[in-house]
């Protein structure tokens, strides 16, 4: 019986299907409540997690320096980065079966199936994951939002993904760690997956253990990081200043500052330019792009007045100053009007 | 955003559905069941549609969850499978072509049910023996032996039901 033989029969089979009692709003509605019922949950463990805030440190798995040569320990990966829901495992993603197949930076956009992509590490950069050979190592490294995390990774020719000699910082982290999973789903991870062109954006990382993915990831182009990276963003004390007027301007880059209408701008406390994201970041997540037009309350200071609510003087960058400043509101609502 | 969201699972659903419910139906031999199968896949899919269609793999993954829902219910105590080696049950044939489709269905319906879910993934999915292989989370030694246990099973049954008029039984090709 040979293969053409067999779906004749099966077409045959199905030939005469009986009416359809399928109702894909009802799918709709109940997998809505699940997806809820299932955020919610979530919710409740990462702020169990946050109230506990402890990080439990275990003795350094082998003897051998750290990869920057920094104080190694070891800090195993916690439950909450083991997986917890089954993902696609991406059947057309090529396996890679080479070290040199994952060598770049990769940015975080999903763990576990949660989607990370606004994430940002203690420095402003959304969360990612590096591998990288040098001086005879292959190595990766991945930041928990506070303490580094690295060590060697090994693929085998038959497409098995392992890390091995894993340590990282142990430094004091207030309100425990940002996202201890962007660890987890590389040092769980017993495959890897590349969907895309290797070596070259838009190509996609997705990692998993025993079929479900711990990881998604885009390869960020650090060759072509774009013409923004080198921008920074003033910014003032933390609560200052409280105006009532309100901001709206176009985002644009002035010499190295990211600025309103090309005027020198004081955005609130907590703003960050990513370069690997090419944007301002905003204290609640947002980002903003250049080019767009945005709205925030605030309004305009002379110099010398504006400089006095600068969160760090000596280290901001020349704006070229102007007797009108903008400056949003320490707590202001920033919303873009364009996109 | 959940708009948009219900409206590309809708769209893409109401391409999809008929052909999940043809596949579920030569899973189950029942068309309640492949329904109830396909109702459950929907929803389930729909759960976590933003991810599943980030990443673009809707189809794959709508496969692996209606599989793993059928295999599931094979392993349930009280959804014991009792092939009959006759139609007594069945309405009787009025034509010889529902007739032969009813020895078919039946036919099928005596493979077990791990060896028929390969023969559909390869055969009526079209998957290759890696893909049905991934799908199932098995290796491909496993899909390789359940498809020629599946086929010697399906063209047993055949023999059985004297529908060699449907398909021409054949040694199967080394």
């Amino acid at each position: 019986m040979n293969d053409t033989e067999v779906r004749r029969l099966f077409e045959t089979a199905v030939s005469s299907p009986a009416a359809d009692t399928t109702d894909i709003d009802e799918a709709l509605r109940e997998g809505a409540r699940r997806r809820r019922r299932k955020h919610r949950t979530a919710a409740t463990a990462l702020s169990t997690l946050g109230v506990a805030g402890v990080v439990v440190a275990v003795a350094f798995t082998s003897a051998r320096p750290g990869l920057d040569g920094s104080v190694t320990t070891t800090q195993s990966p916690p439950a909450s980065a083991a997986p917890t829901a089954p993902s696609p495992a991406a059947p057309t993603a090529e396996l890679v079966t080479n070290r040199e197949q994952l060598i770049g930076t990769w940015l975080t956009v999903e763990l576990s199936g949660r989607d990370v992509s606004n994430v940002r590490e203690a420095s402003g950069d959304p969360l990612n994951l590096r591998f990288g050979h040098s001086s005879g190592a292959w190595h990766w490294s991945a930041s928990d939002g506070c303490n580094s995390h690295f060590g060697n990774y090994v693929v085998g020719a038959a497409g098995s993904f392992s890390t091995e000699g894993d340590g990282g910082t142990l430094v004091a982290c207030g309100g425990g760690l940002a996202e201890p999973a962007n660890v987890g789903a590389v040092t769980s991870a017993d495959e890897a997956r590349i969907r895309g062109p290797v070596g070259a954006t838009p190509a996609r990382l997705i990692l998993s253990r025993k079929g479900t993915v711990t990881g998604v990831y885009d390869l960020y182009d650090q060759a072509n990081p774009g013409p923004l990276t080198a921008a920074s963003a003033l910014t003032s004390r933390p609560g200052r200043p409280a105006m009532d007027a309100g901001i709206t301007g176009v985002v644009s880059i002035t010499g190295r500052c990211v600025t309103i209408d090309g005027a020198p701008t004081i955005w609130p406390n907590g703003s960050s330019w990513s370069g690997v994201l090419d944007a301002l970041l905003l204290p609640d997540g947002t980002r903003v792009r250049k080019g767009q037009t945005i709205s925030g309350g605030g309004g305009y200071l002379s110099e010398s007045a504006a400089k006095s609510l600068l969160a760090d003087p000596s280290g901001s960058p020349s704006c070229g100053w102007t007797d009108r400043v903008w400056v949003f509101n320490s707590a202001a609502v920033i919303t873009p009007v364009t996109h | 955003m959940e708009k948009t969201v219900g409206t590309d699972f809708r769209d893409w659903a109401v391409s999809r559905r008929s052909g999940l419910r043809r596949t579920a139906f030569l899973l189950s031999g029942d068309w309640f069941l492949a329904d109830d199968l396909v109702q459950e896949t929907l929803t389930r899919l729909f759960a976590v549609w933003q991810r599943v269609s980030r990443v673009g793999e809707p189809d794959a993954y709508a496969r692996k969850i209606l599989f793993n829902l059928y295999l599931d219910h094979r392993r349930s105590p009280a959804s014991r499978e009792q092939p009959h080696s006759d139609l007594t049950d069945l309405v009787t044939p009025e034509t010889d072509e529902v007739g032969n489709r009813d020895q078919l269905i039946n036919a099928i319906r005596q493979v077990p049910p791990g060896q028929r879910a390969v023969l559909v993934l390869r055969f009526w999915e079209d998957l290759s023996v890696e893909q049905t292989a991934r799908a199932l989370n098995t290796s491909t030694g496993n899909v390789k032996s359940q498809t020629s246990r599946g086929l010697s099973a399906l063209r047993q049954a055949l023999s059985a039901q004297r529908a060699p008029n449907i398909v021409s039984i054949q040694e199967e090709k080394s």
